[in-house]
């Protein structure tokens, strides 16, 4: 085959891909690659078109990024989650983190950035595309806040390449581990790629030719496509205008047809071979370029190259900020042509005509095109972990976790319910395991004594252990009502599934009101005891999904408090229909009251404060961007309550600014486990208010969506909620702190005591077992009391 | 083991209400949940006067989900009725066979009178201090969708009871075109309401110093709210407060108390003739305070089936209460109150001598205890046709506890009593059988019973009945001559044997 290996001719080693600059180009025009300056044959090697802007040579500044210094007291939403997706890559390039969770932390910050293209800049694509004029809280207006995500996302690709390249992949190898090119495999591994690309892929490639009778065809979004150049048999008629360059070959008319093919996904992304010490992989679409003459036999390929896109398809706008315009963004949405392409990712390398054939094929703007120096798409680095063989590598990842038994529950957890009624309990997972809940579930799917179970389900594991004892229950001829949420995003499809297996073996599915996600995770349990009909609760920050419980961080109540029951069962009526009943006893619903009950406790710690009384508030959330909050906040900041909160992505408010936020800090945690609980703490002159909810300072929780919060009254409860707080507030070493100009930064460890709170939990929630026997065993070695 | 549940379904004019009651060892209930569903049946049945087939739609996907509920909590019983708005639909009985067929679910259509006493019991059990404030002047007003009830107790005592066409929903419906007609849409509504009042304040008894007022029904809990109380439990409101509500109400539209106030758009328009109507009896009465039960129909269904098969003791005996009323309507008829004293006693011995073989049981003793309480109210209006007269004012008084089959009895018993061949009456004739048997049962022990103070002169000092195998025996004790009442007595005695099967014998002893 006359070039098998088209742009192969540059082998990529690490240590040259370490060399190259590691920028993000906005399709910069760059020095012809060898690829088409070998064979710039038959195409014309158009220049391309001067870029119109945005393609600065020099990344542009983190401090002109800056989370906007326009004045506003607020941080624009975008910027503030691009500075959380900063955070995670920093724990990729933290080395002090074991080598293959760095590699996952990579991936976590890129499929984190894709689902933000998707989701976030696709629905700002939209406003801007009907020009909405609103500026958002920041005061920035769309097309300004494009900007800023576009340059900072470059400044993020950029570190995020370069992290790759420079950092993970030579550390990799030092433990041989291998990542690398075909070309740099030896030739018995290169055997070895051959003959996978022969038995397993080719059979499953499907070339798609594009010509005059075949149009380009759909692209799908996120996935990975090769496109290639061939050279054809008939002669090109003077259809090139502009060939200006290259003269020197004779059949430089020749035809040129393209070919695009799509990266199978049903196969891993990398290629792995077993060396005597270790490992080496090459990405797949190494394995096809390489091979790819076997493709087009007979063909001449004169170039290949690969290509991302991600494309504006998916109805799923962002709810957020269109707010009232969103229905006429649907319209506008519906009347456009199917998907336009936001974003477009190639390989540095790439042949230039093959880069211009692609971008006008799907008609992309050449500001939205990404070059990478180095594999499209690294969220495959997640991967290696388990290629390498999990039990391998140890000294590589996190020491085991095994989540500790939950110290407020008996050693064993038969006669769940007994335990429950005794008193309230909490368990925090991941730090205590995840068995109670589903105990709770799988006791009451069995329990005689049960009449009704019902819950809400958002997200749920494949195989939910959840799942299959409702439909026990329903088999065992109780009443099980559960709430299907089918509008989890990125979870539409599972949750349907489940939804008509539910309904199949006779629960009531319900699926939810009308316009709101229901958000809330609660679990209700109708129990008929000897002296009556008891209710069971299980009310939770986090969903009930096993396999999440132990990376997520999450607090559950249990109960078999009566007035939370009561409310429990009218939350359940309200879900399936009946009308809302006029005032709850202890649990406070989104959209309905929350959000003015938060109001009212955030005003009384500042009329207390001004009172001259101690006034404190503590809050740990996932995200603060509700502007009705932040400007409480900043008001009971300036009437002098101390205010600490933990927000581990997105925050809006601007923290410690003198004369608005002085009183308040801002920190983040990262780390291992995904933080995920949201506590609220409200001083209330010595009789704090101790709060669990499932939602986060956001105008979607509080006003669009169904959520739940719950007062935490049982003093035993209420030590565990605040000891997690006390912990967090003292982490030095994963919290990142807010500074005023919006940028976060780590505390200057010097003089302070080394805390980190993940692996400080770890040890408390081991603490308390052990506390546990130690109390078992002072029983029973009691002297008995004299007998007079 | 477990305690019993039972369920009551209320299928009112405005809301479906579902609640579920769990029944303790006592017998006492204790509310497990409450739903409810805005249905607005009320709105279109008056309307119309029919129900349609879109709103029997409607009640039977209520009665689904309900059903949905009751088999959560493995509810034993559930008990379902319904208010005016079935009451005066045209078309209820097959509206209703068609509830029966379509959810399975037997809706009991409650009258007016049964539906004020389960709401009136519901108050009774509910409210801790009834016993304390009815010693003194209660007005108690149950304002319904349809129409309000005015209850007045005095000094512990059942005083009066009336009935009006003055519901908030009605008011709502009839006055709802007023509103594009005048700029003074609230003075016309005072009007339209003091009107009513006044025609009340005409029949009512009079002398009474009110202390306090009682108010329930008409979406109260809204009322308890605006007035920032707890909607959802009794309360006491001072007038002061009451009137700003009322002046609230008064200058706050319906849209607005939805947005503001989170109201539900079908509850908030019946607000304000609510407040309109409490005003209006607080003015009346000059109360200072104004009680709030939370007290539904509901519960009131659930206490009456406590005490009839639960052991449960109500606070109020109701057969008591429905005794004290009788006697208060015959008071106000002025009757001549031994004389009565004398023939409800007899009637009684009469009724409980021969229970074997008369066949009746249960209630129908109240019903010829009350028959004889009332048997000559007629004559507060006709001296010879006191009979007929009685028929109507029974059939006009709001006796609350009976239904209305229950008071057609003792009213056609009152009529027919004095008559010597009731078979030949008219109405009589068109009475369905087993409610004829049980009439000429009655009216054949009053009749003897009021043969034995034929004179009116109490002459009859002591009275024993004794039922033997081929005579009931009846042997008085007399002060005077009783030569009347034996001819009275013989005269009356044919029809006894006749519906009884025994022959009652009188043996007469003169005291010295």
């Amino acid at each position: 085959m006359a070039d098998k290996r088209t742009k192969k001719d540059s082998p990529k080693t690490t240590g040259k891909t370490a060399s190259k600059k590691t920028t993000v180009k906005s399709s910069s025009k760059k020095a012809p690659s060898k690829a088409s300056a070998k064979k710039t044959t038959a195409k014309a090697t158009a220049k391309k078109p001067a870029k119109k802007s945005g393609k600065s040579a020099k990344p542009v500044k983190k401090k002109d990024t800056g989370i906007g210094d326009n004045g506003s007291i607020f941080i624009n939403r975008e910027l503030s989650w691009l500075e959380f997706n900063d955070r995670i890559l920093h724990e990729a390039r933290d080395t002090k983190n074991p080598l293959l969770e760095r590699l996952n932390f990579l991936s976590i910050t890129a499929s984190n950035l894709d689902e933000f293209y998707i989701v976030r800049v696709a629905s700002l694509r939209d406003m801007q595309s009907i020009d909405f004029e609103q500026k958002d809280i920041a005061g920035l207006t769309v097309g300004e806040q494009l900007k800023r995500i576009d340059a900072k996302t470059r400044d993020l690709m950029s570190l995020m390449y370069s992290t790759y390249n420079r950092s993970l992949v030579p550390t990799l190898r030092q433990e041989n581990i291998v990542i690398c090119d075909y070309d740099e495999l030896d030739l018995a591994a290169k055997r070895a790629a051959d003959d996978y690309f022969k038995t397993v892929l080719y059979p499953i490639l499907t070339p798609m030719a594009v010509d005059a009778s075949r149009p380009f065809p759909l692209i799908y979004n996120r996935m990975l496509n090769i496109c290639v150049m061939l050279e054809g048999n008939g002669i090109v008629s003077g259809g090139k205008e502009e060939n200006a360059s290259d003269n020197k070959e004779k059949d430089e008319q020749k035809e040129v047809n393209y070919v695009t093919l799509q990266i199978p996904n049903v196969v891993d992304r990398l290629f792995r071979v077993k060396t005597s010490d270790g490992f080496v992989f090459v990405p797949i679409e190494q394995v096809i370029s390489a091979n790819i003459g076997m493709l087009f036999f007979g063909q001449t390929v004169l170039a290949s190259g690969c290509y991302r896109i991600m494309r504006n398809a998916d109805l799923d706008i962002d709810e957020d900020e269109a707010e009232d315009l969103l229905k006429e963004i649907e319209e506008q949405v519906r009347k456009r042509r199917f998907g336009e392409i936001i974003r477009l990712e190639v390989e540095d390398d790439m042949d230039q005509a093959l880069l211009d054939f692609i971008v006008e094929e799907l008609g992309i703007s050449r500001s939205d095109i990404f070059e990478v120096n180095g594999p499209i798409d690294l969220t495959f680095l997640s991967k290696v972990g388990s290629m390498v063989g999990k039990e391998n590598y140890s000294h590589l990842r996190y020491p085991a976790h095994t989540p500790a038994a939950p110290a407020m529950f008996d050693e064993s957890l038969e006669n769940i319910f007994d335990q429950i009624r005794e008193k309230d309990r909490i368990v925090h997972h991941p730090y205590e395991s995840f068995e109670p809940v589903l105990e709770f579930v799988k006791q009451a799917a069995t329990d005689p004594n049960v009449l009704a179970i019902k819950q809400t389900l958002y997200r749920v594991s494949s195989q939910s252990p959840i799942i299959a004892s409702l439909l026990e229950a329903a088999r065992n001829g109780k009443q099980v009502m559960v709430l299907v949420e089918l509008k989890a995003r990125f979870d539409e499809e599972n949750n349907i599934n489940w939804a008509k297996m539910l309904e199949k073996a006779g629960c009531h599915v319900i699926y939810g009101l009308v316009g709101l996600k229901t958000h809330s995770k609660i679990t209700l349990v109708v129990r008929r005891e000897e002296d009556g009909i008891r209710r069971y609760l299980h009310l939770a920050t986090g969903n009930y999904n096993d396999i999440t419980a132990k990376i997520y961080t999450d607090i559950g109540l249990f109960t078999a408090s009566e007035s939370f029951g009561e409310d429990a069962s009218e939350f359940f009526n309200m879900l399936s229909g009946y009308s809302i009943p006029q005032g709850w006893r202890r649990l406070i619903p989104a959209p309905i009251w929350m959000k003015d009950y938060f109001v009212r406790k955030i005003r009384r710690e500042a009329d207390n404060a001004l009172a001259g009384k101690p006034a404190r508030i503590v809050a740990k959330v996932n995200s603060l961007v509700d502007g009705t909050i932040i400007k409480e906040l900043y008001n009971a900041s300036k009437s002098g309550v101390k205010i600490d909160l933990i927000v581990r992505g997105i925050c809006c408010l601007r923290a410690g600014v003198p004369g608005l936020s002085e009183n308040i800090t801002v920190r983040s945690i990262t780390g291992r486990f995904l933080e995920h609980s949201r506590i609220f703490y409200f001083y209330n002159e010595g009789h704090a208010d101790l709060f669990l909810a499932s939602a986060d300072w956001m105008p979607r929780n509080l006003n669009r969506r169904v959520e739940l919060m719950f007062p935490i009254e049982d003093p035993d409860c209420r030590d565990r909620v605040l000891e997690i707080l006390e912990v967090e507030l003292n982490d030095t070493i994963r919290a990142h702190f807010l500074e005023p100009d919006g940028n976060y930064s780590k505390v200057d460890l010097r003089g302070k005591v080394k805390l980190d709170s993940q692996e400080e939990l770890i040890r408390l929630a081991q603490q308390a077992v052990a506390d546990r026997y130690v109390e078992t065993e002072n029983m029973s070695f009691e002297p008995a009391a004299p007998v007079d | 083991m477990s305690k019993k549940i039972v369920a009551v379904i209320d299928i009112g004019s405005l809301t479906a209400r579902l609640k579920i009651f769990e029944i303790n060892s006592a017998g006492r209930p204790k509310t497990l949940e409450t739903v409810r569903l805005y249905t607005m049946v009320g709105t279109r049945s008056y309307r119309s006067g029919n129900i349609d087939a879109e709103l029997l739609d409607e009640v039977c996907r209520c009665l689904d989900k309900f059903a949905v509920k009751c088999r959560e909590y493995r509810v034993a019983r559930v008990f379902c009725v319904a208010t005016s708005a079935f009451r005066d639909a045209g078309n209820r009985d097959v509206i209703l066979e068609q509830i029966k067929i379509r959810t399975g679910f037997r809706i009991e259509v409650l009258d007016n009178s049964m539906e004020r006493y389960y709401q009136n019991l519901a108050v009774k059990e509910i409210m801790p201090n009834f016993r304390e404030l009815v010693s003194n002047g209660t007005m108690i007003l149950d304002i319904g969708a349809a129409t309000m009830q005015a209850t007045v107790y005095d000094k512990s005592e059942f005083i009066f009871s009336q009935n009006m066409v003055l519901g908030s929903l009605r008011i709502y419906e009839m006055l709802s075109d007023l509103q594009n007609r005048t700029m003074h849409y609230e003075d016309v509504l005072e009007e339209f309401i003091a009107q009513d009042l006044d025609d009340y304040h005409a029949v009512e008894p009079k002398g009474i110093i009110y202390k306090s007022l009682i108010a329930f029904g008409g979406e109260m809990g809204f009322i308890k709210r605006l007035a920032g109380l707890p909607s959802e439990e009794s309360c006491i409101m001072s007038n002061e407060t009451f009137t700003k509500v009322y002046e609230y109400l008064l200058k706050t539209r319906p849209s607005d108390l939805t947005l503001k106030d989170n109201i539900p758009s079908t509850v908030a328009p019946m607000l304000l003739p609510t407040a309109l109507i409490i005003r209006n009896m607080t003015e009346y009465t000059g109360v200072d305070m104004i009680y709030f039960p939370h007290a539904s129909l509901s519960d009131g269904v659930v206490y009456d089936y406590c005490s009839r098969t639960c052991g449960y003791q109500l606070a109020v005996n109701p057969e008591e209460e429905l005794v004290r009323a009788a006697r208060n309507v015959a008071k106000r008829y002025r009757t001549h109150r031994k004389h009565i004293e004398f023939v409800e006693k007899a009637a009684l011995e009469i009724y409980d001598a021969s229970a074997k073989l008369s066949g009746l049981k249960g209630r129908d003793r109240l019903l010829l205890r009350l028959s004889a309480i009332l048997h000559e109210v007629g004559k507060f209006v006709h001296a010879k046709d006191h009979n007929n007269a009685a028929y109507a004012l029974i059939r006009y008084t709001d006796l609350i506890g009976l239904d209305s089959d229950e008071l057609d009895t003792i009213a056609t018993v009152v009529r027919l009593y004095p008559s010597t061949n009731p078979y030949d009456d008219y109405d009589y004739r068109h009475l369905p059988p087993a409610k004829k048997v049980k009439v000429s049962k009655l009216t054949a022990m009053l009749r003897i019973a009021d043969a034995l103070d034929a004179s009116h002169k109490e002459k009859v000092k002591k009275l024993t009945v004794t039922l033997q195998p081929d005579k009931l025996h009846i042997s008085c004790e007399a002060s005077a001559d009783m030569s009347f009442e034996e001819w009275a007595f013989e005269h009356r005695s044919e029809r006894f044997e006749e519906v009884i099967g025994v022959v009652p014998k009188l043996r007469i002893r003169r005291q010295l």
